[in-house]
């Protein structure tokens, strides 16, 4: 039961990662059906700059920040440079996606090295509820996360740019006759989606090591998340987020961690043969 | 060689889209050898209706049959290998293809089902010196024609032509209209058509089913159509004027 | 639209006939004959024979996306699938090379076939997701299932292939000619397919899917068979890899192969026999002109496939040859007409 309670809790702060990186991805699929698969590299490298922000002596919430603030200019200055060229061919999109993960990767390799990273645990306090033992860091990153979230979510159903968002991708066309600047949003979204992953990566760290070798695993993981959860459905994926990271985290506790990573694809092969749309996607 | 008429029929037909109900418990039915005429108001669900027959679109509640057996739930290309075959709205061609090759495939694809020759159908739609033409630099006009040439080589029971007219001018909608007169000539099909343009559907069909809002509002004769104060009421609320029933 | 619907090489006219292209592959075949005699060191031979081996997974993608308009970053993964079954064929001493070589193309057809299955019931952008979590799933199975893969360690090959009137291969430039062959044999059953009512439908599926499926096309169907017969060539080549180098590891394997694949399909072209063997040269052989550390290396790749995607969409050697033809025809006076196609399927490649 303890080794149980352990993992829901190990498994809540992978969830919340897993939640920043598919909310990402599936609005800028619904947005501009783009499939970016170098959004994993995002994470990767967000995480690496706070690893060199902490050793050069930045406390951790700013290293963060700085994480953040660069992989969403970054989002910014790819969507004006390379994807918005090329906007009214999708597939283009993707396979410049597939030259970012190649270039990035190697550019990481190349000012990190290869070895996987890891940083002082910034909250090295060990909580204790009875039998269970929580780190303190972990229920910081769950909570960071999870405001970051709440707030994106209430402003996405509440806000006009929420109502701007979901007009656009109902119909991109008559939002953009009804006066939305549509580019504008597009270029937002992505950079929001960028950022989500760069905060994820630097929060991820202080829980995790990683190198510049990982990008690949945490892109399919937030594209499985996505799509289990219903490609454009954020609260699908926050959903599917919980799933996912308390399924790895409890599996990882009973059976060989070596496997961990193949629960999600299972979980989306799975849900591609029995409910394509997801869990909360509507139905062709 | 004409058999005992086969029917396309479908039985309280309903298909919503999220909160939207695009049709509404639709009865309606097409034989071989007769053509039916679909018409009403934007928005009134007859592409939906043309949707859900051909299989690419599922019915949220009601069946499909095509001669006796339940089709709905069927993938759209079987649906079509069955010899329900349909049209596109907008002019929908091959655009790397010849004119030939498209025909060649169309008929290919048809199998073992025994269609119209090529050339045949080439002289019957006009399209016989555009044999050699890439279809994506076909005139929209030959477009159109070709997607019913198409259809036709794929060797249908039943035609769904989806707006055929549309973009068309007078003088090509009256050899269109010829052109439907001509396929009853040499084929036993039957024929399904979704138009807004009275001068082809009037004279061209046999029975008229009227839709509004996705429900079944009028079914009859043109002539029974015509008079329909349903349906006139319809047209008048509506963007279509009246003298364009008659 | 459908985002894999490909824009990049549907609407545009098939590049020759039968004939011409078989043309094409036997200049080909005599130009890269002469190689062994004329190459100035064994490296470059060396170099060329694996750019030969990984051209071929290239032809069997460049059908499924040249023809078909299907991209997939899972092919690096299928050519693992043919090199494993190999190698651990070797290894257990269950077939040696030449019984391998089907072996291995059934398997990697039949992993294409499985993963295509579960996205055929769904969009387009759904099938590449698919390819690339395979691609990334498989590399983690070869890293975990440590027992029959050997992990990271990855499978040694032992076994020599045995070719009947000359004995055991050892020589570079036997090696060479082995690869030669296959990648000949590969190309003109591509160009077989090509111009067969099977090519035929896949380009129907690529010029207007809709439109085939209302004329009675299992289009999903088609699309799937294409991956199947990708994956029986890339199968092929993993084996003949597995043979010639006779070491494989986990990491050949995965979704940056894939990515390779597609880069050097952007490079040489997808439509012709000659495009993916032309680009899978230059992918191996650039880097030994400009001599970058291998990390540098992949930078290059990665920004020069951006610049391919954005700039020349239809590939670099393709948009090359079309500006040269057109610099070309700019030479005659304006007015004069373009040729619009003779009999079926010809226009000037």
């Amino acid at each position: 039961m303890e080794i149980f309670l352990q993992q829901v809790v190990n498994g809540l702060a992978l969830a919340s990662v897993y939640a920043l990186l598919a909310v990402g991805i599936t609005l800028i699929f619904g947005l501009t059906g783009v499939v970016n698969f170098a959004h994993g590299e995002f994470l990767v490298v967000g995480a690496l700059i706070g690893y060199s922000a902490t050793r050069l002596g930045l406390p951790f919430p700013f290293a963060v920040m700085l994480a953040t603030l660069s992989m969403g200019l970054a989002g910014l200055l790819i969507e004006r440079f390379l994807f918005r060229p090329i906007a009214a061919e999708p597939i283009r999109g993707f396979i410049v996606s597939l030259g970012l993960i190649v270039a990035l990767q190697h550019i990481a390799l190349k000012i990190w090295g290869g070895e996987q990273q890891a940083i002082d645990a910034p909250l090295p306090q060990i909580l204790s509820l009875g039998e269970v033992r929580i780190s303190a860091m972990r229920i910081v990153v769950t909570i960071v996360t999870g405001v970051v979230l709440l707030a994106f979510f209430i402003m996405l159903k509440r806000s006009r740019w929420g109502q701007a968002l979901r007009a656009i991708a109902i119909d991109r066309e008559t939002a953009s006759t009804m006066g939305v600047p549509v580019h504008r949003y597009v270029a937002g979204m992505l950079a929001i989606g960028t950022a989500l992953a760069g905060l994820g990566g630097a929060l991820l760290l202080s829980l995790f090591p990683m190198s510049p070798f990982s990008g690949g695993t945490y892109t399919i993981k937030g594209f499985a998340v996505a799509i289990i959860g219903g490609l454009g459905s954020v609260s699908g994926a926050l959903i599917a987020a919980v799933l996912i990271g308390l399924t790895e985290a409890i599996a990882s506790g009973y059976f060989s961690p070596a496997w961990t990573n193949a629960y999600a694809f299972g979980a989306m092969i799975l849900i591609l043969l029995l409910r394509p749309s997801g869990l909360r996607g509507t139905a062709a | 060689m004409t058999s005992a008429p086969a029917t396309l029929a479908c039985r309280n037909l309903t298909k919503t889209f999220g909160g939207v109900t695009a049709l509404r418990d639709v009865s309606l039915e097409v034989s071989t050898g007769e053509v039916l005429g679909i018409i009403g108001p934007n928005g009134s669900g007859k592409s939906t209706l043309f949707n859900v027959l051909s299989g690419e679109l599922r019915p949220t509640a009601g069946e499909v049959a095509w001669a006796g057996t339940r089709i709905d739930g069927r993938a759209a290309y079987a649906v079509a290998s069955m010899g329900i075959v349909r049209t596109y709205q907008s002019a929908s061609v091959f655009p790397a293809l010849t004119v030939r090759e498209s025909m060649q495939f169309a008929h290919w694809a048809a199998g073992t089902k025994v269609g119209l020759p090529i050339d045949k159908v080439a002289a019957l739609t006009g399209l016989h010196d555009q044999m050699h033409q890439h279809c994506g630099a076909l005139p929209y006009g030959y477009q159109k024609l070709l997607g019913v040439a198409l259809g036709l080589l794929a060797a249908p029971r039943i035609l769904l032509l989806d707006e055929p007219a549309a973009g068309l001018n007078q003088a090509e909608v009256r050899r269109f209209l010829q052109l439907i007169r001509d396929i009853r000539g040499v084929a036993d099909i039957g024929i399904g058509i979704i138009d807004h343009d009275m001068s082809l559907v009037m004279p061209a069909c046999d029975r008229i089913a009227v839709l509004n809002f996705g429900t079944l509002v009028a079914l009859g004769t043109p002539a029974e159509i015509q008079r329909n104060e349903t349906v006139l009421a319809i047209y008048l609320s509506g963007d279509v004027r009246t003298d364009a029933l008659r | 639209m459908s985002p894999t619907a490909s824009t990049l090489t549907s609407g545009v006219p098939a590049q020759g006939t039968l004939a011409s292209q078989s043309i094409s592959l036997a200049v080909l075949a005599a130009a890269f004959a002469i190689v062994p005699a004329v190459v100035p060191s064994a490296h470059l031979l060396q170099l060329a024979t694996l750019a030969l081996i990984f051209a071929i997974p290239a032809i069997g993608l460049s059908l499924l996306y040249g023809e078909a308009g299907q991209m997939s970053v899972a092919n690096g993964a299928l050519y693992g699938v043919g090199a494993y079954v190999g190698a651990i064929g070797a290894r257990e001493q269950l077939f040696s090379f030449w019984a391998g070589v089907p072996c291995a193309a059934i398997a990697g057809a039949l992993a294409a076939f499985l993963v295509g299955l579960t996205a055929l019931r769904v969009k387009g952008h759904y099938f590449l997701i698919v390819t690339f979590a395979f691609a990334e799933l498989w590399r983690i199975c070869l890293v975990n299932l440590k027992g029959l893969t050997g992990g990271n360690q990855g499978v040694l090959v032992l076994d020599e292939v045995r070719v009947p009137g000359l004995g055991e291969l050892h020589t570079l430039a036997q090696f060479y000619y082995l690869a030669l062959a296959f990648v000949l044999a590969a190309s003109f059953c591509v160009v077989l397919l090509r111009f067969s009512s099977f090519g035929q439908s896949l380009r129907a599926v690529r010029e207007n899917e809709r439109l085939a499926v209302s004329l009675g096309l299992n289009a999903p169907m088609v699309r799937l068979a294409a991956f199947a017969v990708s994956g029986a060539l890339a199968g092929v080549a993993g084996t003949l890899y597995a043979y010639t180098v006779k070491h494989i590891g986990p990491d050949l394997f995965g979704a940056h192969a894939g990515i390779q694949l597609v880069l050097i399909l952007l490079i040489g072209g997808a439509r012709s026999p000659v495009g993916p063997i032309v680009g899978s040269l230059i992918f191996f052989l650039v880097p030994e002109i400009i001599a970058l550390d291998p990390i540098s290396t992949q930078i290059v790749y990665g920004i020069v496939l951006i610049l391919i995607v954005m700039l020349s969409p239809e590939g670099l050697a393709p948009g090359v040859s079309r500006a040269v033809m057109r610099y070309v025809r700019g030479a005659q006076p304006v007015g004069t007409a373009q040729p619009v196609g003779g009999p079926s399927g010809s226009i000037s490649r």
